[in-house]
């Protein structure tokens, strides 16, 4: 039953050539999605091209039916699956820096290297950038370490955890949510395109 | 119907299918999986010699824990130092399976070994790694261990409390618990055994990570 132990069954240089695999599904996914361009990904902020939106939502929705589908079926155990413990203060504060530098550079870090396998120059200094940033934070983790670690700490907490309710109930809602927000967003992106167009033409 | 209309409708259906299915309980996933369980126990792959779990106690390197799934009269009477009794339902408890640690030797221990063996069972099911059952139990282990002067009277070896009933067949004038001598028993005047070694040795740990970016 998954999870499973890749180390265990196919050692350690398996496990890597795993991750390999996978990471080139992962970075050519996002290529054909367009996330290797700046513009595609800026103009989420902008609200005219809703695609990040849509391609990270459809991918949370598909992981997640197929997740519990598999956990239904006793494929899966899914509370042996990794959850990303919760640090509040410095997820927000984080969350705000990433944004900025998103909104700013145009890229996140992952479509920042996407963008740099296809050799673009704004990809390659957002990754030296990332990498600057990366070594600054690291060589001065000690002066944040309190807050970096242990502020709003809740540990690993799930919706089903928060509301108290079963995973099918929250799972459902997430795909009503999804789809309200792929509506949404369609109509935003007619919206813009349609004023866009009036401006074009006066 | 568009093609979007078609994936939010599957989507839905998905999800509806999901409510409506609900997950299935440990006790239905021990019984599906129930023939490939009772295999590996046949093996004998898990159960350890109560001398190999001495040894994993006084090894440093190994984070241990022992579960005791027996009754707490039974748990009160005697346990193995620093053995945690853990009633049953809260082996199928997700938030208390989700917090054992991994990289951890867990040893199940009941008086004899069948307790022990459905309480690996719900946890082998739930993907709790590196999981042991005490061969013979804590009949097992006072057999071997429980001298004279504890009060405690032997009766049988190891391996013969393997089909036992699961009853407690040492007695105790009180309620001694782990300061019991047989309790912690000191690994240079204790009884050498020769065993087969089966706790395989685990890994550095490695703190997870995960996310995306």
């Amino acid at each position: 039953m998954m999870p499973l132990d890749l180390n265990a069954l196919v050692g350690h240089t398996g496990q890597n050539l795993f991750y390999v695999l996978t990471g080139i599904g992962f970075g050519f996914a996002l290529e054909q999605a367009g996330f290797g361009n700046a513009r595609n990904l800026a103009a989420q902020f902008y609200l005219k091209d809703m695609r990040v939106l849509k391609v990270m939502f459809s991918a949370i929705v598909t992981a997640m039916l197929l997740l519990y589908w598999a956990g239904a079926l006793g494929w899966v155990e899914v509370e042996r699956v990794f959850v990303n413990p919760t640090h509040l203060w410095p997820g927000i504060l984080g969350g705000f820096i990433f944004g900025v530098g998103f909104v700013i550079g145009g890229y996140c870090p992952g479509t920042a290297l996407v963008s740099l396998s296809t050799l673009k120059l704004d990809g390659l200094f957002f990754v030296l950038g990332l990498g600057a940033g990366m070594f600054v934070f690291g060589e001065t983790i000690d002066g944040w370490r309190a807050f970096w670690d242990r502020s709003g700490f809740y540990g690993e907490v799930t919706l089903m955890q928060v509301f108290g309710l079963p995973a099918g109930v929250v799972v459902l809602a997430v795909v009503l949510m999804a789809l309200g927000m792929f509506f949404g967003a369609e109509k935003i992106e007619a919206y813009f395109a349609r004023r866009d167009a009036e401006g074009g033409r006066r | 119907m568009n093609r979007k209309r078609v994936a939010a409708l599957v989507a839905v259906a998905a999800a509806v299918g999901l409510l409506l299915m609900g997950r299935p309980t440990v006790e239905e996933r021990v019984s599906a999986r129930a023939p490939e369980l009772q295999s590996r126990l046949e093996t004998r792959r898990v159960h350890i010699h109560p001398a190999e779990l001495l040894d994993v106690i006084n090894n440093y390197n190994t984070r241990l824990r022992i579960v005791d799934v027996r009754d707490e009269s039974d748990f009160n009477l005697f346990h193995i130092l620093d053995s945690v009794r853990v009633p049953w339902a809260r082996l199928q408890d997700p938030a208390w399976v989700r917090a054992l640690p991994t990289h951890t030797v867990t040893v199940l221990v009941s008086n004899d070994e069948r307790r022990a063996e459905e309480a690996w069972k719900r946890l082998a099911v739930q993907n709790v790694p590196h999981l042991y059952v005490l061969e013979g139990g804590i009949n097992g282990w006072l057999d071997l261990y429980g001298e004279a002067p504890t009060g405690a009277v032997s009766s049988g070896s190891a391996a013969g409390h393997a089909a036992g009933d699961d009853t407690l067949r040492h007695g105790f004038s009180a309620a001694l618990g782990s300061r019991h001598p047989a309790s912690d028993p000191d690994p240079l005047h204790a009884p050498r055994v020769e065993y087969e070694r089966k706790v395989k040795p685990i890994g550095p740990t490695v703190r997870k990570a995960g996310g995306c970016g």
